[in-house]
Order: C-alpha cells, then structure tokens, then sequence
C-alpha cells in the first residue's frame, strides 16, 4: 500500500483536516504559543524539562505546535505503518530533514538557541504541517483546546508577552508582575 | 587529621542540601506570580471547530 493509500483508508480518517486554525469553547483559539519576549532569560533549568514529544500519528503531528526549551530533547516518533519524513526548517538553529520508514521509529533532537516558529513539515503528505519555539527561559505555553494557557513562577518585572500563531501572526502586549499577583491577559486574532 | 576527614564530609552533604533549599525556595517564591488567560479568535468565517478541507480523492 502507497503512503498516500494508507492515510486515505477510513482507519486513518477519510477527512484529514487542515487545523491551522482550530478554535473551542468561547471561540479558544488553540495552539498558540505564549511567552515573555524580553524579561529573565536564562533563568530555569532546561534539565528539568522531560523530553517533548513531535509524534505522527495518523498521517498528522501529534501536537501539532510545540514550545520547548533549549538543550531539552525533543523526541520524533513515527506511529504510522508508512513512510513520513520530518522537515525542520530552523534559522537560527541547525535544521534536520528525517525519513522514518517504519512504524515506532525514533530519532532524537535538541535546539541550543532561542527561535520562535520553525516550521515543520513531511514532504511526503502536504497537509501535515506544524511549529516549534525554542525558548532560553521557561516562560512560555501553548493555549489548549480552550485557548486558555497558564505560566508559573514568574518573577515581579515589566514584560512584553507575545501571543504568536502560526497562520494568524502575533499580538503582543506590555505586562506588570508585582509580589504576589495573579495577572490574566487576554489576546484576540482576528481572521 | 581523622576527625577533620570526618567533619568534613559532613559538611559537604550539609552544605549540598542547605543550596538546594535556597535555590528551590527561589524558584517556588511566593512573590513570583501565575499568569493565566486566554486567546480568542474573531474570526468570522472560521468559527467551526476546526477549518476542514478534504483530501483531492474526497472531493
């Protein structure tokens, strides 16, 4: 069976969706990635992250958006019976171009310099595209299903916090941590 | 000199688990905050679940 034969049965979903945009509850947006853009650099430890996992399953990227540290590994599986290739295209990092052929193969990664959206794609199946941000500070998420996100242990400090997606482009907006407060910031995309 | 071997070595655990204290009292502070909130999407003709296209082969 050809690779695009074995995405196409039912078992693997007749209608492979485009999630560029992919929106929840109260109009959520998901996958975007949040993160201080200028603020405690360096500050955390990449060793306490576990390793990310970039899975391909079902001929899509399983998250589809990944926000990681530096130095942390990011582990690529392919779950499928068929062939994919992994194509990062990094700037400011070293870029890989893998083919993994067999179902449950692994390859291991890691990204030493701080990049917000290198991009990801197989060759092989057009539609499956995906992002990857690489911070040198543990402030960062990805908004889930809900668009809700949530950032721990952040130090009192001006901010700018980014909000960034990959189809809609990125807001940015300037932010106050005092002792002891609990901010909540809000972003909007608009189409 | 064995009992300066032996104090010592005590120390050094002591001093060990005394730096860790401080660094994970740094980190877990109580001044530094949580920051939530959410991302929403205006759009006006992307408001389905998810934006679908089908494959050539599905029309």
């Amino acid at each position: 069976m050809g690779s695009n034969e074995y995405c196409a049965t039912a078992q693997h979903s007749a209608q492979h969706r485009s999630q560029a945009v992919s929106t929840g509850a109260g109009n959520g947006l998901r996958d975007v990635i949040v993160y201080v853009e200028e603020g405690p650099r360096g500050v955390g430890n990449s060793e306490n992250h576990a390793p990310v996992l970039l899975d391909q399953k079902d001929c899509m990227y399983v998250p589809r958006v990944i926000a990681m540290r530096t130095s942390q590994q990011l582990v690529v599986r392919n779950s499928d019976a068929t062939l994919h290739n992994v194509h990062v295209y990094a700037t400011e990092n070293r870029g890989f171009n893998i083919g993994q052929p067999f179902q449950g193969i692994e390859s291991n990664k890691t990204f030493d310099t701080h990049e917000v959206g290198i991009r990801v794609k197989c060759d092989v199946h057009g539609w499956m595209t995906g992002s990857i941000a690489v911070f040198d500070h543990d402030f960062f998420a990805v908004t889930a299903a809900d668009g809700n996100f949530s950032m721990e242990n952040l130090p009192p400090g001006e901010y700018t916090l980014v909000a960034w997606h990959q189809s809609l482009g990125r807001r940015t907006q300037p932010m106050t941590i005092t002792a002891g407060s609990t901010p909540e910031v809000h972003f909007e995309f608009e189409s | 000199m064995h009992t300066k071997s032996k104090t010592f070595g005590l120390m050094v655990p002591i001093i060990a688990l005394a730096f860790l204290a401080v660094t994970r009292l740094d980190t877990d502070s109580p001044e530094h905050a949580t920051v939530s909130g959410k991302v929403i999407f205006r759009g006006t003709t992307q408001s389905s679940e998810l934006i679908e296209h089908f494959w050539p082969s599905h029309g």
